[in-house]
């Protein structure tokens, strides 16, 4: 090894960690951490005000899909499973809250609460039912789940109105101001729902309760003989994660106006998979940076093949590569970096509340 | 009155008997040792005692209590733990993480107390780290506390399995092969460890294979052979018994005796 | 009627158990789940339709032309997706999503090859129907089965009859012993991939003569259905796939005769949760131990 080669590397990724302490350092501090949720609002604020429509769009789907990878984070991250049903949790916290505002006539809020419920009640049934499986069995039936939620979705039509689906949806309405792309209602909303669980996510993992979830995860058997319910906070963490996923679910059926049992697809189940994968298990600001890359792929692409000269770069439809590319994704990050770009372990000390810490100095 | 009773306890495993009628006790403060050929059946005593395994017969009784076929989580309430013959230690967490979850059973909120972080929460939660810090300090990995647990060394991840263990507030401590792997420094250093544990009040129960620990160790010592009891007794009354001699080294009674005639 | 349904049950059932076969066969040697292995059929489905639609040649010819590229599409899947994973250590769940990706990148690869709808499939060899104690049974239902019966015989010749089955099975047993008596592993385990992608071109094959018709994502439901049979039967054993397939077509046609056919997908999907809540390892498994 060549040591003057090695030097200029080795001071680069010093910087780089250092960087890192003092962020992270800064980030413990509750009052930055308000400045910087009130600059991104002030950000949000003014992209909703001076840019187009379809960067709007396109921002909101990323904060959809970024409370999507949040919610999975529950149990992909924290408890490991690998959950590939995401869309089921998605389509139940939509249709429940539609089907209360359209067909039923309830005023938004309250069917957004049903919604939630809903949603994670049935997290906690599947977790109650799947306790004792793990491994692929797990994976394959998390697929399984949400064949069988679209399989009822559809053929339940006193309840969802069946293949029809639902139209004309009314928008959105908190406390009685209307959602709309005009007054960027839903681009607040949905940064809001983000920001809330990033909060729960932090409040619950450093806890006893993430802990457990984290033990249940590491060795199951002996978090049990630790005295950790394996079975109580697996059903923890999928309430968690369909209470969220409902919630993002109860914002896009107003968001698109319509909700068909085709509306929500395997394919976009996966996209908070792949975002996890690819952004880091585990960690909320890896959720952030795959939400910011994955979510909008398919606009990257557009824009790189209009760029490129060649012709049938530009025929390729980016919506179908972007499902290619997510398959690319899945299988590189297994090889190089299976816990994402920004998982694995972390470079930063333990955080302790003030007050407590060593005795020696 | 003993601390730990196991009565007559069976377990099978289909038409397996893994052990049979076994009946030991343990008392407080006293460092007391299981030790046996491989597949005696010695690491399945501790899972009947943790609650892992249902009995097939007799009791355990543990401070008076039956703790016979409790779940683990009463198990470690009631104030019994453990470590593992392979270390099982919770790889993708922190050294004091582990530590933490350890203390699991103890620290009294819930989802709804993280989740508005109350300040009951907030209290105990500080009660808890500050016992964990406590812990790993006085077992020398104070150093460590922010490490994750897969990058520890060897010996220090054995030390951080049974800092796991007192974490839960055990009064007695089963240590299942805890010298394995160790060199002699490192296991004279376990035992004084052991010693010191016992000095401030736990009662230790341990298997273990390493005969130089076990004989300086142990104030008894019980040896199983094919999940029966076949000895027990001081170390040096181990030593001696021909049974134990037996289901080490097997029959070697005629090899002696020809040697006795060719001297002659 | 109804032992018209029942055979109807039994064709499709075999179908079933020849893309189950394909789970065994990689469970055994890799004990992980190939979540690709639905993806794999489809491409074999569509490997014989190039070859007889497109290309003309004849049916038999292109089955084995598509026998042998999806084979070679499993053996790629395991090179570039799974043996990567196994020579640096990794654990399953890498692998597991590793083969979801592969699966991903198949799939999307013949949505934007042929479009999602779908395609019409011709009938291969139809010699019409006969009456068989009042039910009639098509050519196509007859030729499923035998061609089943010759793979499934095929397979445990080579299984039971050949060296590199002996080492298969070895594979199967213990990894480390194999490895240690000489035994090249990873060929071993390609192989696999290989035998169980042929299988499942087999059965897109016949799956796309019988239903007359394939699409990209005809593989997602078999997919799922045919694991459930392979669990049914018990994962890593061929006997058991066979008669898991079976099972899951016969109860499928059985339920939709008496319940109608709304709810026909889930029956598949129903068993395979009650075999996981009460026996996950089949019906000719055998209960796996934890040392602890």
């Amino acid at each position: 090894m060549n040591k003057k080669t090695d030097r200029p590397f080795e001071k680069v990724k010093n910087a780089f960690l250092k960087t890192e302490l003092a962020l992270s350092n800064l980030w413990t501090k509750f009052y930055v951490r308000v400045v910087v949720v009130l600059a991104a609002a002030a950000l949000i604020f003014i992209c909703s005000k001076t840019t187009s429509l379809y960067f709007q769009r396109n921002l909101i789907m990323v904060g959809f899909y970024l409370l999507l990878a949040l919610s999975l984070n529950f149990i992909q991250g924290y408890l490991g499973h690998c959950f590939i049903g995401m869309a089921g949790f998605y389509q139940i916290g939509a249709y429940a809250t539609v089907i209360l505002t359209t067909l039923h006539s309830w005023p938004y809020l309250p069917a957004v609460l049903v919604g939630c419920l809903v949603t994670m009640a049935i997290g906690m049934l599947f977790a109650l039912a799947t306790q004792r499986l793990s491994g692929t069995y797990l994976c394959a039936t998390t697929l399984a789940f949400f064949y069988v939620e679209l399989n009822l979705i559809r053929n339940w039509e006193s309840l969802t109105n069946g293949a029809v689906g639902i139209q004309k949806i009314p928008p959105a309405n908190f406390f009685g101001i209307e959602l709309s792309m005009k007054n960027g209602g839903y681009l607040y909303v949905i940064m809001l729902y983000c920001l809330i669980a990033m909060i729960v996510t932090r409040l619950i993992v450093n806890s006893k309760v993430g802990r457990a979830i984290k033990a249940v995860r590491d060795d199951s058997l002996v978090s049990t003989l630790m005295g950790v319910e394996n079975t109580k906070y697996k059903i923890i963490a999928y309430a968690f994660c369909g209470f969220f996923a409902g919630l993002a679910g109860s914002l896009y059926g107003p968001f698109v106006g319509y909700l068909k049992p085709t509306t929500f697809t395997y394919d976009m189940g996966m996209i908070p998979f792949v975002i996890i994968i690819l952004g880091g298990i585990a960690t909320i600001k890896g959720a952030i940076l795959g939400a910011v890359i994955v979510a909008p792929l398919a606009e990257y692409l557009r824009m790189l093949t209009k760029s490129v000269e060649f012709d049938w770069l530009a025929n390729l439809d980016p919506e179908q590569w972007r499902y290619v590319i997510y398959g690319i994704i899945l299988v590189v990050m297994m090889r190089f970096k299976p816990k994402g770009l920004l998982g694995g372990q972390e470079r930063t000390p333990f955080r302790l509340p003030k007050g407590v810490g060593r005795k020696e100095s | 009155m003993s601390l730990l009773e196991v009565s007559n306890v069976t377990k099978k495993f289909g038409g397996l008997v893994a052990v049979s009628d076994l009946s030991f006790e343990v008392n407080p403060g006293e460092i007391v040792s299981i030790i046996g050929p491989n597949g005696a059946g010695k690491t399945t005593v501790f899972n009947m005692i943790t609650g892992l395994y249902k009995l097939d017969g007799g009791y355990i009784k543990f401070d008076g209590q039956d703790i016979s076929n409790k779940k683990p989580r009463q198990i470690v309430e009631a104030g019994i733990s453990r470590t593992f013959q392979n270390i099982r230690l919770f790889k993708d967490m922190r050294v004091i993480e582990n530590v933490l979850v350890g203390e699991h059973t103890k620290i009294q909120y819930g989802v709804f107390g993280a989740l508005l972080n109350t300040r009951q929460k907030r209290e105990r939660e500080k009660k808890a780290l500050q016992h964990a810090i406590d812990v790993l300090e006085s077992i020398g990995l104070g150093d460590y506390i922010d490490s994750y647990a897969t990058n520890l060394a060897y010996g220090l991840q054995r030390r951080l399995e049974i800092a796991r263990a007192i974490a839960t507030g055990a009064k007695l401590l089963l240590l299942d092969e805890p010298a394995a792997g160790m060199n002699p420094q490192e296991s004279e250093d376990l035992m004084n460890f052991i010693f010191s544990l016992r000095d401030q009040g736990y009662t230790i129960l341990l298997i273990e294979h390493d005969m130089s620990v076990v004989m300086r160790i142990s104030d008894r010592i019980y040896v199983m052979d094919y999940g029966k009891k076949i000895a027990s007794g001081k170390p040096e009354e181990v030593a001696n018994n021909p049974e134990v001699i037996k289901a080490y080294l097997g029959d070697i009674s005629k090899f002696t005796d020809e040697e006795d005639e060719a001297d002659a | 009627m109804f032992l018209e349904q029942l055979v109807n049950g039994i064709s499709v059932g075999i179908i079933y158990a020849l893309v189950a076969v394909g789970y065994s066969l990689v469970f055994g040697v890799l004990h992980i789940i190939n979540l690709c292995h639905g993806v794999i059929y489809t491409f074999g489905a569509f490997m014989v339709y190039i070859g007889i639609v497109q290309l003309e040649l004849n049916p038999i010819l292109a089955i084995l032309i598509s026998c042998v590229l999806t084979g070679m599409l499993g053996l790629l899947v395991d090179r570039i997706g799974l043996k990567p994973l196994r020579d640096k250590g990794s654990d399953w769940t890498a692998a597991m999503i590793s083969s979801i990706g592969c699966s991903y990148i198949i799939t999307n690869c013949l949505q934007i090859a042929f479009g999602s709808q779908l395609i019409r499939f011709p009938v291969l060899l139809d010699f019409g129907s006969f009456q068989l104690f009042g039910a009639t049974i098509t050519s196509q239902q007859v030729m499923i089965a035998i061609v089943a019966i010759v793979l499934l015989i095929l397979l445990t010749l080579i299984i039971r009859g050949t060296r590199v089955g002996l080492a298969m099975r070895s594979v199967c047993q213990s990894e480390t012993a194999a490895a240690i008596n000489g035994i090249n592993v990873n060929n071993i385990i390609t192989f696999t991939f290989f035998l169980g992608a042929a299988s499942a071109a087999i059965a897109g094959a016949l799956n796309a003569s019988y239903y007359e018709y394939i699409r990209p994502s005809m593989g997602n439901m078999m997919g799922l259905k045919a694991f459930s049979a392979a669990v049914l039967g018990g994962i890593g054993s061929l006997t058991g796939s066979v008669i898991g397939g079976v099972c899951i077509g016969v109860i499928e046609a059985v339920a939709v005769y008496f319940l109608g056919g709304t709810y026909q997908d889930l029956v598949a999907f129903f068993i395979l949760f009650l075999v996981l809540l009460i026996r996950p390892y089949g019906i000719l498994g055998k209960k796996e131990s934890t040392k602890v």
